[in-house]
């Protein structure tokens, strides 16, 4: 059981993490996914312009007035085809934009919010008492809750934290959140050697 | 059925819908003999029909082109019983603007009133870019205006001999941005109008709402009008040499993203050396060269607009005489074997 939601939570952390990753990808997925047509559109049209640009530039308006003069005009209309697929495809990303961050809500956010307050105490693995500090293992086996409820606590019950076992043991809402600290590391360093 | 289009303004000279007829090009390509030529000709043509040449060039030549003085009030060519000609004067426009706000608002010993005296609003306005083109404007929508209420002279068809490209495109542009301003105004008067009343001073209870809409009525109807090819139409002038094509071709793509009817162009001052057997000289000849060349590109280009080609005359085309003998290429084509002869008679009169 405990193996399973694990298993479920690294998952979600990991493919939110990813899509995270390709988010400066995200025109690209989502015009794959949402707006093809449009974009191929926007390519194609974006080619034929650069095209009729550079032929344009390669004779004198002086000496072929004429052809200079058609291929502006074609580039004129050109341009505002341009101008309109660009406003197409901004609609249509927009859309894909929203139908994308509610499937990621649905499908990835909530559950992982969930499985944080429902699973939030399930004992992940142990470390041996005395390992860190009491007060850091508090955090350690109740999460941040404990951080924050710690004055409570002392309001309570005043006095030092009495051990309760000889092992302490590390909660999924911890573990979840280190494991996010560990990726973001990880991703910092490869961002550094790579840049 | 093939369909070959004239080189000559004959359907525009005898067209009997045209209320408004613009003609503009590059600065110095013949802009005001090619209007005056064109209001004669209309004239001319249309002996029961009034017409109104109107300059709105900051710097008019009607005056100088007919050799006689006009002004800000519309006034008859001598020996033309149906073409009137008027030129707009912006500063005078302006100085009567600030006159007004005197008698409106300023009382001598008033701090606004001795600023208003000193001419103070016409100096401000003046500085305003765009003001020529927004007053000339302002004038064509006051003649409508007074053709409504049946006062003055009322003309059929009204001819633009228009200032040099730029400041005929803003001329132009002025009902569409207009009519974007009043309607967004609108929006904001919708909710601060009282207020904006109010701010005005209850006592003179001008109505701001009222001015504006009446405005924006007017705007949309000239909007309505210019767009409207059998009431609207734009000559274009130049020259054959590659700046004034290039100019050319710009104002004929603005004017079409303004849904303006544009199909005439006047090639003027060609020289069609080698018909010319009196001075057929080599710099004519190589000069004639370089202009048929652009003229090859015109065909090309323009092929479904009415292009004419005008001869450079020995002299300048100067009075009424010389303007109705060099005007009726416009109406009857230029053909230089026959009717070369013209470009040294127009010399011979003075």
């Amino acid at each position: 059981m405990v193996d399973s939601i694990v298993l479920v939570s690294l998952v979600l952390v990991v493919v939110l993490r990813v899509i995270q990753w390709v988010s400066h990808y995200k025109d690209y997925v989502i015009d794959s996914i949402w707006s093809k047509p449009g974009a191929l559109k926007l390519r194609e049209l974006s080619r034929k312009l650069h095209g009729l640009k550079t032929e344009q530039r390669s004779i004198s308006a002086q000496d072929e007035y004429a052809r200079w003069t058609k291929l502006n005009r074609q580039i004129l209309q050109l341009e505002t085809q341009v101008k309109d697929a660009q406003q197409q495809l901004k609609q249509m990303r927009q859309t894909g934009e929203k139908s994308l961050s509610r499937l990621r809500l649905v499908m990835l956010t909530a559950p992982l919010l969930l499985l944080r307050f429902w699973k939030g105490k399930t004992v992940v693995f142990s470390v041996p008492q005395g390992m860190f500090p009491r007060f850091v293992e508090t955090v350690l086996s109740q999460g941040w809750a404990a951080m924050a409820l710690a004055p409570v606590r002392y309001v309570w019950a005043p006095g030092a934290f009495k051990p309760l076992q000889i092992e302490t043991p590390v909660c999924l809402g911890i573990w979840i959140w280190a494991l996010t600290r560990v990726l973001d590391t990880v991703e910092f360093v490869a961002r550094s050697l790579t840049a | 059925m093939e369909y070959t289009v004239e080189s000559n303004l004959h359907d525009l000279i005898n067209s009997k819908t045209h209320k408004w007829i613009f003609v503009g090009g590059k600065g110095g390509v013949g802009k005001t003999t090619s209007s005056c030529s064109i209001s004669i000709q209309m004239a001319t043509a249309q002996p029961n029909k009034q017409f109104l040449l109107i300059s709105t060039d900051p710097a008019h030549n009607l005056s100088d082109a007919f050799g006689e003085k006009f002004g800000k009030d519309a006034r008859k060519v001598t020996g033309m019983d149906n073409l009137s000609c008027m030129e707009i004067d912006p500063s005078a426009a302006l100085k009567d603007m600030n006159d007004m706000a005197v008698a409106q608002n300023g009382s001598v010993g008033d701090g606004l009133g001795d600023l208003l005296q000193g001419g103070a609003l016409a100096d401000i306005t003046g500085s305003i870019p765009g003001i020529d083109e927004a007053l000339s404007f302002m004038e064509v929508m006051k003649h409508i205006k007074r053709q409504e209420e049946g006062e003055g002279e009322k003309y059929d068809t009204v001819i633009f001999d228009t200032a040099p490209t730029g400041h005929t495109l803003r001329f132009l542009q002025l009902p569409q941005t207009l009519s974007q301003l009043l309607e967004k105004f609108g929006d904001i008067a919708g909710k601060f109008g009282p207020m904006l009343n109010s701010f005005t001073g209850g006592a003179q209870n001008m109505d701001i709402m009222g001015k504006m809409n009446e405005l924006k009525a007017n705007v949309e109807k000239i909007k309505q009008q210019f767009t409207d090819p059998d009431l609207t139409t734009f000559v274009c002038v130049c020259i054959s040499e590659f700046l004034s094509l290039y100019e050319t071709e710009r104002l004929i793509q603005e004017l079409m993203s303004y849904d303006m009817d544009v199909n005439s162009i006047i090639v003027n001052q060609l020289l069609f050396a080698e018909d010319d057997s009196e001075h057929n000289c080599r710099r004519c000849q190589s000069r004639w060269k370089m202009q048929k060349k652009y003229l090859d590109q015109i065909d090309e280009l323009y092929e479904d607009f009415h292009v004419v080609k005008m001869p450079l005359c020995a002299g300048e085309i100067r009075g009424l005489t010389n303007l109705k003998m060099f005007s009726q290429f416009l109406n009857t084509g230029y053909a230089p074997k026959v009717d070369g002869k013209i470009i040294y008679e127009l010399e011979e009169q003075k």
